[in-house]
């Protein structure tokens, strides 16, 4: 296997879409309803927990870069071998190609919890689950520029849906944040960790970037994308927690669709319905483009197509879908996601990004100290 | 280059992308429909406290089938739970009973004084019922509210809607959604407050609020005192107020002599408010309220020289006097009825560290033994078109 590779300049994508791939990606199911997790841990300064949370995500996301940039145009697959060697490095790779595929099944499999809960409720999961895994599989096939093509499309599309806080933020009663920090560091960190599965997605960096063209401007790109994430991510949470009261919060789960109930217009009475409609916009990047990873993973390891591969595992996905069926079960998955999370796209990516560096120096040592054999 | 050497696959790919398509676009047609014709949406419901403990519901849907006489269709029956309710109603409709349009909740006294939350609590667990929906407590049978034949009213379930919408737009009452009755009901720091209504025969009418002691109605104020509570914590755009003071303050500024013994009725209106809340100190508490308020003078009964500056300032320090005194009054009226609705204790929480699990009997120890100060500061700052 290839560490670096050579894509053909028809197949890469320009630097602002990964930074677009990335804010979508992050941007899915969690945003719904991530508030009542944090604020159990954080209380009224949850919102604080939110933002020291994506100023960790900035920081892991430079160490990112940085380890990406140690090499030509490798992604983590390549790098995993490099550093591990042949077996260690292919069985991580294996595990993070896993790990994508799951983040795929439960992005999937929650959006369609929402969808009965609030919409339908004895709409059979197969038929949305097909529906949506068939459109995946039609852009997927496209490849990863039709995949960001749609990508920008979806993030343009329904951005606007942050506006509509404006109508709960009539009901916005401000004395509920303070006394600001009143919370000790402990609670605060468990809220950042609440904040994992909502967060995580920026660590597609790792398989998008030999894809990117002008890899120089990547970092301001991705960095651009993460900060809108978390300013969405922060001010959703300030509007929640001064548009429910803390008891009240603990008990609703999908508390950004209770902010959208508050909307209304004189045509149209339920606002919620379509946001939820909308949202299948939202979750498809994410479904997309974790698939495609996942699928890219395999090809660069084991050398399979990626088609050969999207069809193998789709059906997967698929019938994980359909075994889970009640709340509980997803919520314990999401739960266990959510710390696999943890590990794979924070503490992770840490570790790599200190290997790399200590490998480069090893090899500069060795080498006499001649930056010529240096990969740059 | 690939497709062209596979043309027969990619035709035939291309086929079956166009079937799946169309199979996705025709399946979408077959999930959960509502066809308006076949549902029947509730537009008000209203809960009774039967004698054996069972609760009466009674659902007022609006009738579009153009034969029957009545505008509306009216189900009542009896049952252990909101939805069993629904279910039961079911029964006895041509037509799926739907909650959707759900616009006014209505609950009976004895119901409320027993306690809300649960029957609350399942209206805002369904997703198909809106957040905005408006609770109200009626004083008496809501069963005889909503099967009276009102004559002028049409819809009864719109009716009351848009009563209670229009007043609470007005800033006649309290806002009252179920949100908000659910945010102070889960808060140990406020207590929820319903419009009250009663029926004088032909009439509906919002006669006060109704005060909750947690989910447990205690007890109605005028919407006059309401206007306080709302004055004391939260901010007004168009309020109004009316006072009556003795002519004699005025001195000079009467028009004629024979006048000066007699009361002035002043109308203000478009209040707008703002108001800031310190605790001075912790224990016993002691909150400090000043309210800056801005009106215009509408109506007063006694013709005035209101062109001269002395005559508004008068008037303006006439309102802040009594409604200091109003306010002491109606925070006085709130502990006794063992009510926090202004949110003292939010404004307890905020202001002190390591409050945030303020238990309740800590919160009504506080409210009980605390001590208040209002300072208004009232402007007029128009008279009408007329000096």
């Amino acid at each position: 296997m290839n560490i670096n590779e050579t894509i053909k300049p028809t197949n890469t994508i320009s630097a602002y879409l990964a930074g677009f791939l990335v804010h979508a990606t992050q941007i899915g199911v969690g945003v719904l309803g991530y508030q009542r997790i944090i604020a159990k841990e954080a209380g009224h300064d949850a919102w604080i927990a939110v933002v020291l949370a994506g100023l960790a995500t900035h920081l892991i996301v430079l160490a990112m870069t940085h380890t990406l940039k140690s090499y030509p145009n490798a992604d983590i697959y390549g790098i995993q071998v490099d550093i591990f060697g042949k077996w260690l490095g292919t069985a991580l790779g294996v595990m993070y190609a896993i790990y994508f595929f799951l983040s795929a099944t439960l992005i999937l499999r929650t959006y369609v919890e929402v969808v009965q809960t609030w919409m339908f409720p004895n709409l059979p999961t197969w038929v949305l689950t097909a529906i949506i895994l068939f459109l995946a599989i039609y852009t997927i096939m496209g490849g990863i520029r039709v995949v960001a093509g749609y990508t920008f499309f979806s993030v343009s599309a329904t951005i606007w849906l942050v506006c509509d806080l404006y109508y709960p933020l009539q009901y916005a009663q401000w004395e509920y944040l303070f006394p600001i920090l009143e919370v000790n560091a402990e609670q605060l960190f468990r809220g950042m960790l609440g904040m994992t599965l909502s967060s995580i997605g920026f660590e597609i960096l790792y398989v998008i970037y030999p894809y990117v063209q002008n890899k120089e401007r990547l970092s301001r790109s991705v960095q651009t994308g993460v900060l809108v994430t978390n300013l969405i991510y922060t001010f959703v949470m300030i509007v929640s927690l001064v548009f429910f009261s803390q008891g009240q919060l603990m008990r609703t789960i999908w508390a950004t669709l209770n902010l959208k109930k508050m909307v209304y217009f004189p045509i149209l009475e339920r606002f919620e319905l379509i946001a939820i409609s909308i949202w299948l916009l939202v979750i498809l990047p994410n479904i997309m483009v974790y698939i495609w990873s996942s699928a890219r993973g395999f090809k660069r390891l084991f050398g399979w197509s990626l088609r050969k591969t999207v069809v193998m595992i789709l059906p997967v996905i698929y019938v994980i879908c359909l075994l889970l069926v009640s709340r509980n079960q997803i919520n314990q998955l999401n739960d266990l996601y959510s710390k696999i999370g943890l590990y794979a796209a924070y503490v992770y990516p840490l570790v790599l990004f200190v290997l790399v560096k200590w490998k480069q120096r090893r090899r500069r040592i060795k080498e006499g100290a001649t930056d010529a054999n240096v990969p740059k | 280059m690939r497709t062209f050497q596979n043309s027969p696959t990619g035709a035939s790919r291309r086929r079956l992308l166009k079937l799946c398509c169309s199979v996705i676009l025709l399946v979408t047609g077959c999930s959960d429909r509502q066809i308006f014709d076949e549902t029947g949406l509730v537009t008000v419901v209203g809960y009774d406290l039967e004698k054996d403990g069972n609760i009466r519901g009674t659902i007022v849907m609006p009738s579009i089938n153009p034969e029957a006489k009545e505008k509306i269709q009216l189900i009542s029956t009896v049952g252990k739970t909101s939805k069993g309710i629904r279910d039961k109603a079911n029964l006895q409709s041509d037509k799926r009973v739907l909650g959707g349009q759900l616009r006014v909740a209505l609950y009976n006294e004895a119901l409320a004084k027993q306690g809300l939350g649960n029957i609350v609590d399942t209206l805002y667990r369904d997703p198909s019922i809106s957040s905005r929906l408006y609770l109200c407590v009626y004083e008496g049978s809501t069963y005889d509210l909503l099967t009276y034949p009102y004559k002028e009213l049409g819809d009864i379930g719109i009716y009351m809607y848009r009563m209670i919408e229009q007043n609470v737009k007005g800033e006649k009452i309290p806002s009252t959604t179920m949100h908000e009755f659910f945010r102070a009901y889960y808060d140990h720091g406020i207590d929820p407050q319903l419009p009250y209504v009663v029926r004088k025969g032909n009439e509906i009418e919002i006669k006060g609020v109704a005060l909750f002691q947690g989910d447990r109605y205690v007890g109605w104020i005028t919407p006059k005192e309401a206007f306080l509570i709302k004055l004391i914590h939260g901010n007004f755009r168009i309020g109004s107020y009316d006072t009556a003071v003795p002519a004699k303050v005025f001195g000079k500024y009467t028009l004629h002599e024979k006048d000066r013994k007699k009361e002035v009725h002043l109308v203000f209106d478009t209040i707008s408010s703002k108001s800031t809340i310190k605790l001075t100190n912790a224990s016993p508490a002691h909150f400090d309220v000043s309210i800056k308020l801005d009106t215009r003078i509408l109506e007063l009964t006694m013709p005035l020289k209101v062109d001269k500056s002395d005559v508004l300032q008068i008037m303006e320090r006439e309102l802040e006097k009594e409604l200091e005194e109003k306010l002491l009054q109606v925070v006085k009226k709130m502990q006794d009825m063992n009510v926090d609705t202004a949110g003292f204790g939010i404004i307890y929480r905020a202001n002190r560290r390591g409050m945030e699990e303020m238990t309740v009997e800590e919160w009504r120890k506080m409210i009980k033994q605390a001590t208040f100060r209002f300072q208004v500061d009232a402007t007029i700052i128009r008279n009408g078109v007329m000096n």
